[in-house]
């Protein structure tokens, strides 16, 4: 026997229509196996409904709390071995590159010697032409800037600065929960 | 949602994390409810709450405050629970694989089965007929009372995807019923009336 749409019909939280449930009616009067699953879901049904809802064992909060503080405290564990695993790897690298000069500098110093005395010069050549341009500059914006402007100047920078420290403040400001 | 939890959200999103617990006292129950009626297991059920709050806690700054949080805080558990069950039967199936193990004796301890009332026995076979992704649904719209929107919501599927599924779910649950044989009932809750809430 072909037991849609009644199946369907049984099963629908859906309101029927008057002509279907009649035929629903008349179907079920001939069904054993959608009146078996008339009865079924209603039982599963009110079964269902009446079901008390399972509850978590008391200090639920409190276990979460302290659940919260055991990952907080795993990943501050990690963020630290991650990060001396990045310094001692940065370290080893220094070393293999000191140690590599160091095996030059041993076997035969005076070039290189040479080459960090003239590369020492060419810095303190660099560095005297840097503060003589500064110099030059400062001198020149000094005399065509006027002192109000200056004056401007600063306090733009000082409320940037307050800004800053502000922000910085905010954002490194701890987030704990207590218990 | 109520206007204290309203308030206690926005605290939470300005960074008061004591507002948090707040919530966590409200929604406990529903949660940890979702959770053992997915998984079986008190046990198992504590432990998917517990990391329910925890994702939520983490992730509160991506919940969007025009839908409803319970139905958000579901969707985490259900979707928690569903990766859990997918995995226990993963390493069910490698288990199985292995000749040289024993396979794990799934039957409740003594005490366990002594805690276990007769009806959360029965809710929990007939439950455990059903696919995971049924077996929410079932929860949400039976204990929850859920509107198939937010059941689809919660379970990033369509609405007639979730009618579909609870109609294939009634019929399983039907049947499992006549094979259990039936068994009188408390009253029945009234409609709109959930306990978990």
């Amino acid at each position: 026997m072909n037991h849609q749409p009644f199946e369907t019909w049984l099963l629908s939280e859906e309101s029927l229509l008057p002509e279907q449930g009649r035929a629903l009616r008349e179907h079920l009067r001939d069904c054993e196996a959608c009146r078996q699953l008339e009865t079924s879901w209603a039982g599963v049904h009110q079964f269902l409904r009446s079901a008390e809802p399972a509850t978590p064992a008391v200090g639920f909060t409190l276990r979460w709390q302290e659940r919260l503080a055991e990952q907080k405290i795993i990943r501050h564990k990690r963020q630290s071995w991650a990060m001396l695993f990045f310094t001692s790897g940065m370290a080893m690298l220094l070393l293999l590159f000191l140690g590599t000069q160091a095996f030059d500098l041993l076997n035969d110093p005076g070039p290189l010697l040479l080459l960090w005395a003239s590369r020492l010069v060419t810095l303190l050549f660099y560095a005297d032409a840097t503060r003589d341009i500064v110099l030059t500059l400062l001198r020149s914006i000094i005399t065509v800037v006027p002192l109000p402007m200056w004056v401007l100047l600063t306090g733009m920078l000082s409320i940037l600065c307050v800004l800053w420290a502000v922000a910085i403040q905010q954002l490194t400001s701890a987030r704990r929960i207590s218990t | 949602m109520s206007e204290l939890e309203t308030e206690w959200l926005t605290r939470v999103l300005k960074g008061d994390p004591e507002a948090f617990t707040q919530l966590i006292e409200t929604y406990q129950g529903p949660v940890y409810n979702l959770c053992y009626r997915m998984l079986g297991d008190a046990n198992d059920a504590e432990d998917a709450a517990q990391e329910t709050f925890l994702r939520a806690y983490k992730g509160i700054r991506r919940y969007d405050n025009q839908r409803s949080f319970s139905t958000w805080l579901l969707s985490i558990a259900a979707h928690y629970c569903i990766d859990q069950i997918r995995r226990r039967r993963f390493s069910a199936i490698s288990l199985e694989e292995t000749p040289e193990l024993d396979p794990p004796d799934l039957t409740p301890g003594p005490e366990t089965a002594l805690l276990m009332s007769e009806d959360q026995k029965r809710v929990q076979s007939l439950l455990a007929v059903l696919s995971p992704q049924d077996r929410a649904a079932v929860v949400m719209r039976y204990w929850y009372d859920l509107s198939y929107e937010e059941i689809g919501e919660a379970l990033s599927m369509s609405v007639s995807a979730i009618k579909s599924r609870l109609h294939r779910a009634r019929r399983e649950l039907a049947h499992q019923w006549t094979e259990q044989g039936p068994k009188p009932v408390a009253v029945e809750r009234k409609c709109h009336e959930s306990p978990a809430f």
